[in-house]
């Protein structure tokens, strides 16, 4: 192995992570500016900076109605990464840390219906909850995603599990703890990383769904953000820029809840005392 | 034929009855209510004009019939297709709903999810007595009417006018002159595109290719081919087929087009056009619309497309599609919704359709000579002159066949191919889809 | 606490077992809601495809016509289901190399490399994976245009040519760029993963490695790579399986073109269900689709058990 002064290192990682977060933002400026243009600036100077800062597209996406779409989208995220998160946990660790019989079956169930292509079963999912009554309402959006966010969060944390100390289950059951107690006082605590990675990536998927939305959900009341961007598109033409400024703005209170929750990120490391 | 899974269908008949029985908080959306509702669907537009036009004809449409309330839902045009599918296969489906005349409509009808309409519209003061019957044919199937037209779409060669004038060039009016102004405005300007082509999305090409097939190898063979009608060993057969594709190569090696239009969106391609980068394009009557918003306001003039010299087809053919409204097979209000329809057809509604965002009306008994813009004035008056509608590829070809085709142009386009593989595709699918119908 | 930890070795770990005894029981019922919820959303319409590919019809048809397995013997035959297979494996290969090899690099030096600006590079890293796919195709369909786009610009700056098709229009290039736009935007998606399980790795492991005279690279290959190995199998799991079930960012940026070159297994389905109007087939190809990733995640399952 070869063995370089650490500082030496050290550089050459701030100059990779330096290089590769240009390389991230720099499509990303070109979609700021986007937003910021008018529409007979796209696609003619696609990369410069705006000539002026305009702000119609914004002011065509707050008269869209957005508030609404972004209340939906509010209340179909937190129902449905709550129990994607809950369901699976329980699924994952039971998968990973208990022996019972059929466990191996389960788990090849659940990586089968990960691969199962969403389009493959939309036809009897859209039936079901038609006879289940649910169409346009969000209750009828927030199961589906319930059930197409567990596979994903299961495999994740099934992963995750696999890896926890055993020695901290067997402290917990000397100190006469149950076995659900210690899921909920010893594992899920020490597990706060991987769950709320995986709770992430769950807001990520519910947040930015369209297909499902777009099918459960026709009447304006009920819309979500992914469906209220589909207004700026045209049969002819789309509306390019408001697109872009719906977008920014859709995205921020992720990019937020990201940085909000990097705290925890680092507070569980030291709360393990690792 | 015919044999169903009964299973299913007795499961899903279990969950919509213990969904009446317990899940009454659910339904309070659908709780039935003394006014007729109607829901009708409709293209997203993102255009103000539009959708302010549908607000107001609703408005008035409601104010003139108590007792009936739209509810008016749209899609995105990429989702539309699938969003409709779906729901009319689950009976979820809407009363009126938008549809693109051909195959589109026609998949539907013979699946029985449209109602036949024959009988409504022959009644007094119903859309029969408004517009032409010819234009009926386009949402019929086995002679029954299945769908009401309300306007028509249609393309035209659109160029730079102060381009031509300060180069004094002519507008093109044979393929032959085009292919010799391409290279006449190269000559002037390399980097100025004669004509701008984006077919990343495919549906370009095959509007290029749909309106040289029509000149080449005339309309009615393209019309028995397109229907898989004839010999199967025949279909396609004709060397104008070939002939059409080898256009298209002619056009793009005599640097018609732009940089790589198989990469170029539709979108993009109008941009180019608009920012007077490219002297021409081959672009649909909403167009004008682009080019004025992008900077060229009023700077165009359309003609029409090149003539084929020496082609069999009728040259007074233009590019042209009937778009309007079907009525769902299992509407439980089949007056309230055909009152709708007949409203949409109206003198009024049709003239304030083309004042407000210049949609051609199939009905013009209430146009003024004044309405609209001096081009959709020029358009409006030339398709009088139609010697009839170029058929549309992938909206009169089963889909298997045409969604080959779309493909097949690009990659003719990119020089992948040569037109006569092409055309060996093509026969190949359209005699395997015909096997598969028979 | 500490003692424990210090007492116990990677090997014992990777097996599940549990210190409370088997309890069947207990572990379906943890397992129950799972089930049941995503088999009434998932599973049980998933063997309604299964059933129905063996019939001919479409979306709307009111009929459906039994052909027993034609529609697999046709799948073997079909061109187009090849060139979209073929397209899959290449996703799927480069997306292990880049994306989790990339994400695994980013991780480390997030974990252990650097000390400032950490939470803000993430951040960074993890934006692109907020944008919706609609605005993914048009940024970068903004970025690859042939005549006005950002690449083309620089690319002529700097002297270079580019494409004569475009990067999206040639056939031997597009599905490359597809590949390079999901680099840009998954990556971060495994290094969040790789992140959260090396914040996992207790540092004692580190530290007795120091002692051993290991430098950080040293201990990068005898310390976190063995403590990452379940963690690791399931990215390559999950990259390999969303690599078969792609289909928005392909839509978007090319629609499976030029010709059918970039066409992959979902547009496939897509295609034939909605556009064609051959449901039957498209759940052939589904059933297809699940039938590889299951055998993949039977190899998951027989290596991530596998004591070192």
């Amino acid at each position: 192995m070869i063995r370089m002064p650490f500082k030496t290192l050290r550089l050459m990682m701030y100059v990779f992570i330096g290089g590769y977060c240009v390389f991230i933002l720099t499509p990303l400026s070109w979609m700021v500016f986007t937003a910021f243009k008018k529409r007979s600036e796209i696609f003619a100077n696609p990369s410069g900076l705006p000539s002026e800062l305009y702000f119609g597209n914004f002011e065509r996406v707050f008269s869209s109605g957005i508030g609404t779409y972004f209340l939906n989208s509010l209340i179909t995220s937190v129902f449905s990464v709550t129990g994607i998160v809950a369901i699976s946990t329980l699924a994952a660790y039971a998968l990973a840390r208990i022996p019972f019989k059929g466990r191996m079956w389960v788990y090849m169930l659940i990586v089968a219906s990960y691969a199962v292509p969403l389009h493959a079963v939309l036809v009897p999912m859209f039936q079901l909850l038609d006879g289940f009554g649910l169409l346009n309402t969000l209750a009828g959006l927030i199961l589906p995603y319930i059930a197409f966010g567990i596979p994903f969060t299961v495999i994740l944390l099934y992963a995750f599990f696999l890896e926890f100390p055993k020695d901290l289950e067997e402290a917990a059951k000397l100190d006469g703890c149950s076995q659900l107690r210690t899921v909920f006082s010893i594992v899920l605590p020490l597990s706060k990383p991987a769950l709320l990675s995986a709770a992430i990536f769950q807001v990520v998927f519910v947040w930015n769904e369209f297909l499902i939305a777009l099918l459960i959900l026709t009447s304006k009341g009920v819309k979500t953000l992914p469906l209220g961007l589909t207004s700026f598109q045209g049969q002819y033409s789309s509306d390019w820029g408001a697109i872009m400024a719906a977008v920014l703005l859709s995205a921020l209170p992720i990019v937020a809840l990201y940085l909000a929750m990097q705290k925890h990120f680092v507070r569980s490391l030291t709360g393990m005392g690792k | 034929m015919g044999e169903d899974l009964l299973v299913w269908g007795d499961i899903m008949k279990l969950i919509r009855l213990a969904a009446a029985a317990s899940l009454f908080a659910f339904s309070s959306f659908s709780s039935a209510n003394a006014e007729t509702e109607l829901k009708v669907w409709n293209l997203t537009s993102s255009s103000d004009a539009v959708n302010k036009h549908w607000e107001e004809v609703i408005a008035t449409f409601e104010e003139n019939n108590p007792g009936i309330s739209i509810n008016y839902e749209t899609f995105p045009n990429d989702a539309y297709k699938t969003g409709l599918q779906v729901a009319l296969a689950s009976n979820a489906g809407p009363d009126i709903f938008f549809n693109w005349s051909g195959e589109d409509a026609a998949v539907l009808s013979r699946n029985g999810l449209t109602a036949d309409l024959t009988e409504i519209g022959a009644k007094p003061g119903m859309w029969g007595e408004k517009i032409a019957p010819g234009m009926f044919d386009a949402f019929s199937v086995n002679g029954k009417i299945h769908g009401v037209p309300t306007h028509l779409i249609t393309k035209y060669m659109f160029y730079n006018t102060s381009f031509f004038a300060d180069n004094n060039l002519s507008v093109p009016t044979t393929l032959g002159e085009l292919k010799a102004s391409c290279k006449a405005i190269r000559d002037i300007n390399p980097r100025m595109s004669p004509i701008s082509l984006g077919n990343a999305e495919k549906w370009k090409g095959v509007h290029y290719i749909s309106t040289l097939n029509q000149k080449i190898v005339g309309e009615e063979q393209v019309a028995k081919d397109y229907a898989l009608q004839g010999e199967a060993s025949e279909l396609f057969s004709d060397q104008g087929y070939v002939e059409a594709l080898q256009t298209l190569v002619d056009l793009s090696q005599a640097g018609c087009f732009n940089k790589a239009p198989n990469a170029t969106t539709a979108d993009a391609s109008r941009s180019l056009f608009a920012a007077g980068q490219a002297a021409m394009i081959y672009c649909g009557n909403w167009c004008p619309g682009t080019f004025d918003s992008e900077g060229l306001e009023g700077g165009y003039d359309l003609a029409r497309f090149p003539a084929a010299e020496n082609g069999k087809g009728n040259q007074g053919y233009n590019f042209a599609l009937l778009e309007g409204y079907q009525i769902s097979a299992r509407t439980k209000n089949m007056d309230a919704a055909s009152t709708f329809v007949n409203f949409l057809i109206s003198g009024e509604t049709q003239a304030k359709r083309a004042r407000d965002f210049g949609r051609l009306p199939v009905n013009a008994s209430h146009m003024g000579e004044e309405d609209g813009t001096p081009i959709f004035r020029k358009i409006a008056k030339d398709a009088g002159s139609y010697a009839g509608l170029v058929l549309i590829l992938d909206v009169g070809l089963e889909k298997s066949v045409s969604e080959h085709y779309l493909s097949i142009i690009q990659e003719v386009l990119n020089e992948t191919k040569t037109p006569e593989q092409a055309m060996d595709e093509i026969r190949a699918r359209a005699q395997k889809a015909k096997e598969q119908q028979g | 606490m500490t003692v424990l930890l210090e007492q116990e070795s990677a090997a014992h770990r990777a097996t599940p077992s549990s210190i409370f005894g088997t309890s069947t029981i207990f572990g379906w019922i943890m397992v129950l809601p799972a089930l049941s919820l995503f088999a009434l959303f998932i599973l049980v319409p998933f063997i309604q495809t299964l059933i129905y590919s063996l019939y001919k019809f479409g979306l709307t048809s009111p009929t459906k016509q039994f052909v027993g397995f034609s529609h697999y013997i046709e799948i073997v035959q079909d061109d187009v289901f090849w060139i979209a297979f073929e397209n899959n494996i290449i996703i799927a290969i480069t997306g292990i190399i880049l994306q989790i090899g990339v994400g695994l690099l980013l991780a480390a030096i997030l974990d252990r490399g650097i000390k400032r600006g950490k939470s803000v590079i993430s951040a960074i890293i993890f934006m692109p994976i907020v944008i919706s796919t609609i605005a993914i195709g048009l940024l970068w369909r903004l970025v690859f245009d042939p005549n006005t786009g950002m690449i083309e610009e620089l690319f002529f700056n700097m002297g270079w040519s580019t494409p004569m098709r475009g990067w999206l229009g040639d056939p031997d290039i597009a599905l490359y760029a597809i590949i390079f736009v999901g680099f840009w935007q998954y990556t971060g998606f495994m290094m969040i993963i790789l992140l959260a399980a090396m914040q996992g790795i207790p540092r004692e492991l580190y530290e007795a490695a120091k002692l051993d005279g290991a430098g950080p690279i040293l201990s990068f290959f005898n310390v976190t790579l063995p403590e990452l190995r379940n963690v690791l199998i399931v990215c390559v799991l999950i990259t390999v399986i969303s690599a078969f079930k792609v289909f928005d960012l392909v839509y978007v940026l090319t629609s499976g073109g030029p010709g059918n070159s970039t066409q992959v297994m979902g547009s496939y389905i897509v295609q034939n269900a909605f556009t064609i109007g051959r449901m039957g087939y498209a759940n052939a190809v589904s059933v297809v689709l699940l039938v590889i990733a299951l055998g993949l995640g039977l190899v998951q399952l027989h290596t991530s058990r596998r004591d070192k």
